[in-house]
């Protein structure tokens, strides 16, 4: 009950702060952009058909099965690729320290509540706004579709359902990571700092310098042509693999692309019970990914002293 | 049974121990003013009470639980207003206190009429509705009291209540302070401001640097005070006074012929008009000079 109580005053701080009101506008506006930007596209997509997806930033390709739907939930979901990590990093930010540095923290345990009944109550009152943003982004795109006069199926709508719960995991994972910064520094400013450079770094940087180090890991170039060459090169994949194998966007990305995965022999979606074996691992790093970084903060903020 | 019972609390922060060995009592039904300079311990003995810092050593109880063992229990029972703090800015009064009251096993209706109770109480009853990051530090203060009553707390503790408040609430913190008082309500604030704790507390505990320095009602710390330090009697006669002569005067001080003022390591009174008239001088006052609090609190701060 105190959980929910918590939660709930969370959320409802959260969505009528300024914050809330521009990233929900930022993310809508651009989702419409793009929408707007592509909507040829979509019209002459009369006959579905399997193609390659490559979402190379992030380290993550294959085939997935375009139709109207599915192709603007793609592109909607690997947007929130960046915009998700920023926003759930941005709202966990501040979290603990914020009500230490006010002193809320000394009122709100003056009353009979368990800390870990505080932390988790400001964990499931964000998921709730990133449930929310999520939900409309993903409404928001059916509806335009809709407005277009694009068909949709059915296939598509639900694929994008649980695409849109592989989302919510992946924005709780920088949730997660934002909660634990907000007990490690004092400051919510430098928390929220670290939390947003973070978010940028994994989404948007890391697939570069991954790059650069799985090359330099791989050891010398050897002469273009030669068979040391393919050997240097299959070595340069592996390394980026096993480097990208911490970063939970590539993770997410993966999963993204499996949910909409397409079978070129059949032209159509390939079964989901296949998609999963293959993203099984993909989904288990995701969890460890949100587990971890809440476990960490659980245990500072539960032994933490609050002065 | 005590409402509050600490006993051997030590609290060390680093190597500066920040409360040394307390120990303290506190019965039920009374005022406690927690007297002492800044950085003397005040606020870590009060957060250690609530659980929020975790002692080196000792315990604490209150109304018969243990804090550490039993928080839940305590804080059902007890009201606290932190110092240096504010309830939440993105809220409303009402919210606020609608917030905390969630807490607590009130009915919807319970719940609304004890905020209203409140809110009239502390007279934020006309800006209910209005965000607290508009308010005064006045009202937010006056806010956090009504907080710390949402429970009507049977112990009620309170860190600094008048700080940063005007004349007007630093009045209205101190009549609900008695009113708490005259309900059976026991009330452990701590202060530095001296006229506060004078007017409110029926016991005092002095911590300096860590250490009670001084403990019991506001006579008892006189007496204690004065046994330590002395007694100063003031007597004036109608002749003119002759030389004293008495085992327990440490040196006397002569203003005019007729008044002398006597340093005495005991009280002397009695002694002190037989000795006049046997020497047939007529007494015209004869009174021992009782030391104000803030003597005492600045001798007990400065002695090493």
């Amino acid at each position: 009950m105190n959980v929910l109580n918590i939660a709930m005053k969370e959320f409802y701080t959260s969505v009528k702060s300024k914050r809330f009101v521009v990233i929900l506008a930022v993310y809508l506006l651009f989702v419409f952009l793009i929408a707007y930007s592509i909507k040829g596209h979509f019209l002459e997509l009369t006959e579905p058909q399997v193609s390659r997806t490559n979402l190379e930033p992030f380290g993550a390709e294959g085939d997935t099965y375009m139709t109207p739907l599915s192709a603007m939930l793609l592109l909607n979901f690997t947007f929130f690729t960046i915009f998700g990590a920023v926003m759930g990093a941005a709202l966990g930010a501040d979290a603990i320290n914020k009500e230490v540095e006010t002193g809320t923290i000394k009122v709100l345990l003056g009353h009979p509540v368990y800390r870990d009944e505080v932390i988790n109550g400001k964990f499931f009152g964000n998921t709730l706004v990133l449930t929310i943003t999520i939900l409309m982004g993903y409404v928001f795109t059916i509806a335009f579709l809709l407005m277009m006069g694009v068909p949709l199926d059915g296939e598509s709508f639900f694929r994008g359902l649980i695409a849109f719960i592989i989302t919510l995991l992946y924005t709780l994972v920088f949730l997660s990571i934002s909660i634990l910064f907000s007990t490690i520094f004092k400051k919510s400013e430098t928390s929220m700092l670290v939390s947003v450079g973070t978010a940028i770094f994994l989404t948007l940087i890391y697939g570069i310098i991954v790059t650069l180090i799985a090359g330099h890991l791989a050891g010398e170039m050897p002469p273009y042509g030669t068979p040391a060459f393919e050997t240097w090169r299959e070595n340069v994949k592996l390394w980026e693999q096993r480097l990208r194998y911490i970063n939970p966007t590539y993770h997410y990305a993966k999963l993204i692309i499996l949910v909409f995965s397409g079978d070129r022999i059949t032209n159509a979606y390939a079964p989901l019970s296949e998609a999963f074996s293959f993203g099984f691992n993909n989904l288990a790093m995701l969890l460890v990914a949100l587990l971890l970084p809440f476990a960490f903060a659980y245990v500072r903020f539960m032994t933490s002293e609050l002065r | 049974m005590y409402a509050i019972e600490i006993e051997n609390l030590t609290k060390m922060y680093g190597s500066l121990k920040a409360v040394d060995d307390l120990t303290l009592n506190v019965e039920k039904g009374i005022v406690f003013g927690f007297l002492g300079p800044n950085g003397a311990g005040k606020t870590t003995t009060i957060l250690s009470m609530l659980g929020l810092i975790i002692p080196d050593k000792g315990s604490i109880r209150i109304l018969g639980h243990d804090v550490l063992k039993e928080p839940i229990k305590v804080k059902k029972r007890i009201g606290f207003l932190p110092e240096n703090a504010t309830a939440y800015d993105e809220l409303t009064a009402w919210k606020n206190l609608e917030f905390f009251a969630n807490f607590y096993d009130f009915s919807k209706q319970e719940k609304e009429k004890r905020i209203e109770e409140l809110l009239k109480l502390v007279g934020l009853w006309d800006v209910k509705y209005r965000k607290v990051k508009t308010f005064s530090k006045g009202m937010k203060q006056r806010l956090l009291l009504a907080q710390a009553l949402i429970n009507d707390p049977e112990v009620l503790i309170l860190d600094e209540p008048t700080s940063g408040l005007d004349p007007e609430g630093a009045h209205l913190v101190k009549s609900i302070v008695k009113e708490e008082r005259e309900k059976g309500k026991t009330v452990f604030f701590s202060s530095h401001i001296l006229s506060e704790v004078e007017e409110l507390s029926d016991k005092v505990g002095i911590i300096v640097r860590g250490k009670l320095r001084a403990l019991g009602t506001l006579e008892e710390i006189k007496k204690q005070f004065m046994e330590l330090e002395g007694y100063e009697i003031k007597v004036e006669t109608k002749q003119e006074i002759p030389e004293i002569e008495l085992p327990e005067i440490i040196r006397i001080e002569y203003p005019t012929r007729n008044r002398a003022i006597i340093f005495a390591k005991a009280d002397i009174r009695e002694e002190l008009s037989e000795f006049l008239a046997d020497k047939g001088i007529t007494i015209v006052s004869l009174e021992i000079e009782e030391p104000s609090l803030e003597d005492i609190f600045l001798k007990t701060i400065y002695k090493r």
